[in-house]
Parts: structure tokens; sequence; C-alpha cells
């Protein structure tokens, strides 16, 4: 049977165009061309449309986010939630709100977002999907709505998830389907180069200045603690700052020297994405697990702290839980990341052979 | 040599439909086939589609746009081709169905392929 559409047989104008604008850019010029050439009723093609639409955005937010970034910017708005904690509705619906608006926005971006100002594009639609969510709070229960000290959080958390998508880009930035793809030409090659070393570069920065940042701001608490767990567990925290802002700052990924040709520059950035993917492979050893000592004397501290007066105990467990479950977050995501480095140097060597 | 990557019953249905399609195998006729192959079941369009994708990720299989065509409003078709480790998937997981098949026939006898719909299971809860 010919099912090849004629000008009687297209879809309605204002039918393709809204099926057009609901399929992501990335798989729309495929997706609608099968779709038209299935056509054969306005009724079968919205039908047809609505049984693939689902599917094509499901698997390319499979591509675009992952699970452990979800779960991180969560729990970065949760915490700064903790405010409006007494609205639990609206809190709920402000963090689902977010999220479904980064993943929406990093299923429906074309390319890669890893610039300054892309990454604050992103940032727009997750605000985007908070206040869209508040606002439908307001319609239905205008008193339950998050007070005004919780966007002050919100704010603050939002600075948070800027820096991490800044200075990690599997989480949400980079899409699976780019690291299958191959630079055609030795210009092409240089571009991808350069941006590599300049995320390194910049991922490397954020952190070692945040260890910094950390190791100063812990010897506040060391020396006003109460007692001696919780002074040495700030004090080992604190050193934790430095080591790591140290450790980072030595992996730095060197610049690629410009007189290479085409065959020594793919060698030498799978040598350094080999590198990176081992750093990050090994980040739970190097990383997570020096973090622990500290983190285990403050909660020993503080444990016993609240017995002194009187206090529940449970708190503490639950920050243990926490932290183990974010530990476990992070170890994932970093699985993740190594994974995705892995497919892209074997798709580079497919090249190199 | 990698250890091969391991795919689904529906994934294997897709692979061998974009084999037997060799450089015919894009959206629609993927679909088709899919279906002919899964006889007397439907599935959605979406479905070949993200399971494309999924294989696409794991390696098994390449992409690429076609020239657009104008019967399809000007827009291109995405063709697929089947890549070594997907080759290597598909042998594998149909050396695993056929010894399956052969078990199920030395069993039931090799009526359970010819008596179709009207074949009973021998054990009926």
């Amino acid at each position: 049977m010919d099912r090849r559409p004629t000008l009687e047989t297209r879809p309605p104008v204002l039918i393709d165009a809204v099926v057009r604008a609901l399929i992501p850019p990335v798989c729309r010029e495929h997706v609608i061309g099968d779709l038209w050439e299935r056509y054969r009723s306005p009724w079968q093609f919205v039908l047809d449309a609505a049984g693939t639409i689902p599917f094509v955005i499901a698997s390319q937010i499979r591509r675009t986010s992952t699970l452990a970034g979800v779960i991180i910017y969560a729990f970065t708005l949760l915490v700064s939630l903790g405010v409006g904690s007494k609205r639990t509705g609206a809190a709920v619906a402000a963090l689902g709100g977010a999220m479904l608006g980064f993943v929406l926005r990093d299923a429906y971006k074309r390319g890669i977002s890893v610039s300054v100002r892309q990454v604050a594009v992103d940032l727009v639609f997750g605000a985007g999907g908070l206040i869209a969510s508040q606002a439908m709070v307001a319609l239905v229960r205008p008193r339950q709505m998050l007070p005004l000290p919780a966007y002050a959080g919100c704010l603050a958390a939002f600075g948070v998830i800027f820096l991490l998508r800044l200075q990690n880009p599997n989480l949400g930035g980079i899409p699976r389907q780019a690291m299958t793809h191959v630079p055609a030409t030795f210009e092409a090659l240089v571009t991808e180069v350069r941006l590599f070393e300049r995320m390194s570069r910049r991922g490397v920065r954020i952190e070692a200045y945040t260890g910094v940042a950390i190791a100063a701001f812990f010897i506040i608490p060391v020396v006003s603690s109460p007692n001696w767990a919780l002074r040495i567990g700030w004090a080992l925290a604190s050193a934790y700052g430095l080591y790591v802002a140290v450790v980072v700052w030595k992996s730095q990924t060197p610049p690629m020297p410009e007189s290479l040709e085409f065959d020594t520059a793919l060698a030498h950035y799978r040598g350094e994405l080999e590198r990176r993917r081992r750093i990050i492979q090994t980040l739970w050893r190097w990383y997570l697990m020096p973090m622990v000592p500290g983190m285990l004397l403050i909660v020993a501290g503080a444990t016993i702290e609240a017995a002194k007066r009187g206090r529940p105990l449970w708190p503490a467990l639950i920050f243990i839980a926490l932290m183990a479950g974010m530990g476990v977050v992070i170890h994932l995501s970093s699985q993740g990341w190594a994974r995705k480095l892995r497919i892209r140097i074997d798709a580079l060597g497919s090249i190199a052979q | 040599m990698a250890h091969p990557e391991s795919i689904g019953q529906f994934e294997h249905v897709v692979l061998a439909a974009v084999l037997a399609l060799g450089d015919s195998a894009y959206g629609v006729t993927i679909h088709t086939k899919v279906e002919e192959l899964v006889s007397p079941r439907t599935v959605a369009l979406g479905a070949v589609y993200a399971t494309l994708d999924r294989l696409e990720d794991k390696g098994l299989v390449t992409s690429w746009l076609s020239d657009p065509t104008p019967e399809r409003g000007g827009r291109s078709k995405r063709h697929y081709r089947l890549e070594s480790a997907g080759e290597r998937a598909l042998r594998d997981a149909s050396v695993a169905a056929k010894r399956i098949c052969d078990d199920v026939e030395r069993i039931w006898g090799e009526d359970v392929w010819t008596a179709g719909r009207h074949w009973k299971p021998a054990r009926q809860s």
C-alpha cells in the first residue's frame, strides 16, 4: 500500500504544529517524518502521535537526565525548603515542579549545556517549574503557599545547583548520545579538546575554592564547640576541605600542545579522558572515605551534647543516614560519569582504528 | 574481548528487524517488521524508538539521517545499522532462544509450532 502523503492526505497544519512542538528537538525531524509517512486520517495521526510522543519524551529524559543528578538537586532544594517544612504539600509541589523543570529542560534542549549562560538558562527552567507549582498551590489552597523565607532558601539552593551543574556536566549538561558522536575533522577534535580542558579547569577551580572555603568556615566550630569530639571532628572536616582542594588542584588537565597532528592529538585527548575517568571512578576512595572520620566525630560530639541536655538522639541517626545516602548517590553518579567517559574513549578509539 | 552486552527480549526483536531490513531500516519499516515478528501482538511506534535509542546508547546500532524527502513533508529518515557489538549480542540472544525452542519442542513435540491458537498447554491452572 502506498502511504505517501499527498496534498489531500497531509495532517492539518494546527495538529501538525502541536505534535511537532511536543516532540523533543533532537528527534523531531525523523519522528514527525515517520508520523507523516503513516498518515491516513487526522484522528489516526493524533492517536499515532499520542502513542508515540510519551515514549519519545521518556527516552530523551533517560538520555539527558541522571537519577543521581535529580536526587542531588532535590536534596539541595529540600534542605533549603526546611524553612517551609510546616507546609509539606507546598514543599513537595515546589520540589516536583523544580525537578520537572530541570528534567524537561534537559530533554528539550539541543546539544549540550556547559557554558555559564547555558547553565543559567537551565536554572531558569527549574525556577520556572517551582514558581508554576506554587501558582497551582495558590489556586487550590492559597494559605498553603511557601512562606517568603523559603524562597530565599530556594535562591541559595539554586546557587548551589548552578555551581554543581558547572562543576559536573554529567548532572544533566551532556546527553548520553553526545558521547558516541565522533568529530569528523581535525578542527572539530581540537574544539572538543579545548572545551574539555575549559570544563575540567572550571570544575577544578569550583571544587578547590569550595574546599578552601569549607576549610576556613569549619575553623569557627573548631574553636567554639563545647566538647573535644566536636572540636576534633570539625578540625578533621576543615583539614578534609584543604585536602580535597589540593588533590583536585593537582589533578588538573594540562593543555594540549598546539603542534600536534590529528593522530597524536587524538591519542593525547584519549589519554586525558582515561586519566579523568580513573580519577572519577575512584572518587569513593579519595573523596568520600576521607570525609567519614570527621563526620563520625561530629555526630558523636553532637550526640554527647544532646544526651547531656536530655534531647532525643534520633536526629543524629537521621543525619548519618542522610549523609550515607548522599555518599551512595555521589558514588553512583561518579560511576555513571566514568561509564560515559568510557563510551567516549571507545568512540574516539573507533576513529583511531 | 569485551563482555558482550546483554539484551532484553524486545531489544532482541528490534535488533533482528534491523538485521532483516538491511539498508532500508528506519522507524516505520522497523516498526512494521517488529509487528510482523511479534504477531499477533501490536507494538507502539514509540516503543520501537525508545528501544532503538537504548540500543544506540549501548553501542549495538548506529544511526544517521538521510536526505530529506518530499513524501515525508521534507523530513529526513533516521536509518539504523547493526554494529559488530550488536551482531554479537543478536547472535548470543538468538542462540539462547534457539536452545529454549529446542527444549520446548523436545518436551511438547513439533505440534507446538503448527497447532497455532488451537494448542493448549499441558498443565492448566
